[in-house]
């Protein structure tokens, strides 16, 4: 795993203070919140929370695939390749989209169109960005198909969505988001809709097509597991807003914030055999009224009257932040003994 | 890198050929089982057929026209003849008639040679495709060449020279004509005369054949009601399109749009604006029709957009970076076609409907032999066989449509598949 070091040399992909806010009839939701962080070359960073916390809508932020209207990026920047996606035109991000950015879902059962072969659609996104003869892109597109593990590719190019697997379609999804070789892929917890052991897989091809290319992965989930197996970096997210950034290993050694303990408390543990699960009493609040200050205070057990002040992202360690008024009582009763547990 | 990938994964069907199926073929597997559908859609095609080879059977035009030893060929070389065959609709048909032979060779011959190949089924169907397309490209290029540049020589109603000739008796005279050697502007015939004889169906008020006339009326018919549709359906799928997509104030503003037009009584429109016309052509219905009856496809085109926007494969197109144009129209489009396709075959019964009704009212086209002039002359004249044989004809093909419409609603309808 790499140190962070996200000042050292140039990030391939820098969050500044990102805002996005959704205007409704009944209110301004708030999904996201001032977002900062940074990806590197190459580098797999996670975004970890519950639902509702804001992890996708960043994702879209970064696409700049929020509907717009209700959606609207109010504030911060988004920094890639020397530019601001916030402030440059859909046509300028149509290029980016799909070509130097890509991203996978949630749901292969529906990401793929139904009316076209799996073959067809590749081709499609290969010829979007690449000055390509129809015959080379198919080519292209079997080489694809055979790079994300699907036997008898040439055959199975023909294939229509409703032939796969879940889990072949989320390959074939991959091999969409790579035809066009990316710097970043995004994510969107791609392995939620899977079974256990095909999960497995999907992260496997995914760090393997990685190291191949060198590219940056951008991995949205709210498995801690997942994120222990595959991220150098992981940024905690709740009400939208960043509550720790740390690299993986002294996240996992040392949560400094009572909402990632939580998080790891929750997790099943099958060393100890004995009582029901933990849980996080309550439910994330509305993105419609946060709460002042901390916006965790109201489900955390540190929770005293300083809570009610909005508490800074300090460093605690070399590239370890957290947000949290009491990380100092919460790091140091939040120990856990070896960083792989999770996995 | 390739990885390894378990059995569960790559799942025994590759190959199975009960899942190598489209959506087409599950719709048109679900179609034939209802055997009234079907039964239908054959008399729709036999009417189809009957319209393309209506000069094989009516034509004052002889097939071969021999004078003194000189043979010339004159029903052939009128096919195209604007003087004999004023109407672009009969050029059209006459065209589908000389081209489907030497089409047809082509089809069989190209299909033969593709199933002989070593391609895989859906490479076969997308090659079969290609040269569909590029066949009925090369029909459109060919028949809009015969509009702009028509071909007219003189119009010869043959019989009546060849009686003249025989009374004369100063030349030696042959021809072979088609079995019923008149057209449907030929009169002369005595009028209200019963049916009987060459007159199958009888004689209308003008001395006008009316088997002749119902079976060009036909072509007239079927192309009003697909030309119709095809403007309607156009119109309507891109309002509908764009409400659906873009939402918002282009959503609100079509929308109103849809309304204003569902407000108007279709018909009294349409006779409104035909009196403004000096003399009404059945491309001036076509094109009443087309503009005003779109809202039913819009508002099911909007619909469908609105269900499948959110669909995570649009989603993933945007991702993919590719254009708001190849989203609506690639992606979307259609995934949202079923139910526009169904709406069509009903919306072609009506338009045929709404032109007899047009005609009956006396603002048709008279020029042209379709199935609501006959009936009105019919009806005119007061002789009951007069209606009843143009009544029926609109009777047959609006029902034979409206059942292959029920068809394919319910071959679409994924509750009731089997």
């Amino acid at each position: 795993m790499t140190e962070p070091h996200p000042s050292s040399e140039p990030a391939l992909l820098e969050l500044e203070d990102l805002q996005t806010y959704f205007y409704t009839d009944i209110g301004v939701a708030r999904a996201v919140d001032g977002v900062s962080f940074s990806i590197q070359p190459g580098e797999t960073v996670g975004v970890v929370g519950e639902s509702g916390c804001g992890k996708s809508v960043t994702a879209l932020s970064i696409m700049g695939l929020i509907p717009k209207p209700p959606g609207k990026i109010v504030g911060g920047a988004i920094h890639f390749g020397g530019r601001d996606l916030t402030k440059i035109t859909e046509k300028e991000l149509r290029g980016i989209r799909g070509n130097s950015i890509s991203m996978i879902f949630q749901e292969p059962m529906t990401s793929l169109n139904p009316v076209y072969t799996v073959g067809d659609q590749i081709i499609e996104g290969i010829l979007v960005h690449q000055d390509m003869h129809p015959r080379d892109a198919r080519a292209h597109a079997i080489a694809m198909l055979k790079k994300v593990g699907i036997p008898a590719a040439e055959s199975r190019v023909d294939e229509y969505p409703h032939q796969m697997s879940g889990g072949m379609r989320q390959r074939v999804m991959i091999a969409m988001a790579l035809a066009s070789e990316p710097t970043l892929l995004i994510a969107d917890e791609p392995t939620t809709a899977l079974d256990v052991t095909i999960q497995a897989q999907i992260l496997e091809l995914i760090r393997g097509l990685q190291t191949d290319s060198n590219m940056s992965v951008l991995l949205i989930t709210h498995d801690l597991g997942v994120v222990a197996e595959t991220c150098d970096r992981v940024v905690v997210m709740y009400a939208g807003k960043v509550v720790e950034y740390s690299d993986a290993q002294s996240l996992f050694a040392n949560p400094a914030h009572p909402y990632t303990g939580a998080l790891f408390r929750s997790l099943p543990d099958l060393s100890k055999s004995s009582g029901s699960l933990e849980t996080i009493p309550g439910m994330v609040p509305s993105a419609f009224d946060f709460p002042d200050g901390c916006r965790f205070r109201m489900r955390c057990g540190y929770a005293t009257g300083i809570c009610e002040e909005e508490p800074p992202l300090v460093e605690i360690g070399s590239g370890h932040r957290v947000a949290c008024h009491h990380h100092e009582k919460a790091a140091a009763e939040q120990v856990r003994t070896g960083s792989g547990e999770a996995s | 890198m390739e990885t390894k990938v378990t059995d569960n994964m790559a799942g025994g069907h590759a190959g199975d050929s009960r899942e190598d199926l489209t959506y087409g073929d599950i719709v048109w597997t679900q179609f034939k089982r209802n055997k009234v559908a079907l039964g239908s859609l054959y008399a729709i095609f036999a009417l189809i057929g009957l319209g393309i080879t209506a000069p094989l059977f009516a034509s004052n035009q002889p097939f071969v026209w021999d004078l003194d030893g000189v043979r010339s060929y004159p029903w052939f070389m009128t096919l195209f003849d604007r003087l004999v065959f004023e109407n672009p609709v009969d050029i059209f048909f006459n065209l589908l008639l000389v081209a489907s032979l030497p089409l047809l060779t082509i089809c069989i011959f190209r299909i033969g040679q593709l199933r002989a190949s070593s391609l895989n089924k859906r490479a076969r169907r997308r090659k079969m495709r290609r040269d569909g397309g590029l066949l009925a490209v090369l029909f459109v290029l060919v028949y809009i060449g015969l509009l702009v540049f028509p071909h007219q020589q003189t119009y010869t109603p043959y019989p009546k020279l060849m009686d003249r000739i025989e009374t004369k008796g100063d030349h030696e005279v042959a021809a072979v004509f088609p079995p019923f050697d008149f057209g449907f502007r030929d009169t002369g015939f005595r009028p209200l005369a019963s049916p009987g004889g060459k007159h199958l169906l009888g004689v209308d008020n003008s001395g006008r054949d009316v088997m002749v006339r119902l079976l060009y009326g036909i072509r007239v018919s079927l192309t009003i009601g697909v030309v119709a549709v095809a403007i309607y359906v156009t119109i309507g799928i891109i309002l509908g399109a764009s409400a659906g997509f873009f939402g918002g104030k282009i959503d609100l503003a079509i929308q109103r749009l849809i309304e204003i037009f569902m407000c108007m009584p279709g018909l009294l429109v349409i006779i409104t604006l035909i009196a403004f016309l000096d003399r009404t052509s059945i491309f001036h219905i076509m094109v009443l029709i087309g503009v005003l009856r779109w809202t039913g496809v819009a508002r099911l085109t909007r619909g469908e957009f609105l269900r499948l926007r959110n669909q995570d494969f649009v989603t993933a197109a945007e991702a993919l970076g590719y254009r708001r144009r190849t989203i609506i129209f690639k992606q979307i489009l259609p995934n949202a076609l079923g139910p526009v396709l169904v709406a069509a075959a009903f919306g072609v019964a009506n338009a045929i409907l709404l032109e007899s009704t047009l005609s009956f009212l006396g603002l048709g086209d008279v020029s042209a032999p379709s199935w609501g002039q006959t009936l009105k002359e019919g009806y005119s004249s007061g002789k009951w066989h007069l209606i009843l044989s143009p009544g029926f004809a609109i009777f047959f093909t609006v029902s034979v449509l409206n059942l292959v419409g029920e068809g394919l609603r319910d071959a679409l309808d994924p509750k009731l598949r089997q």
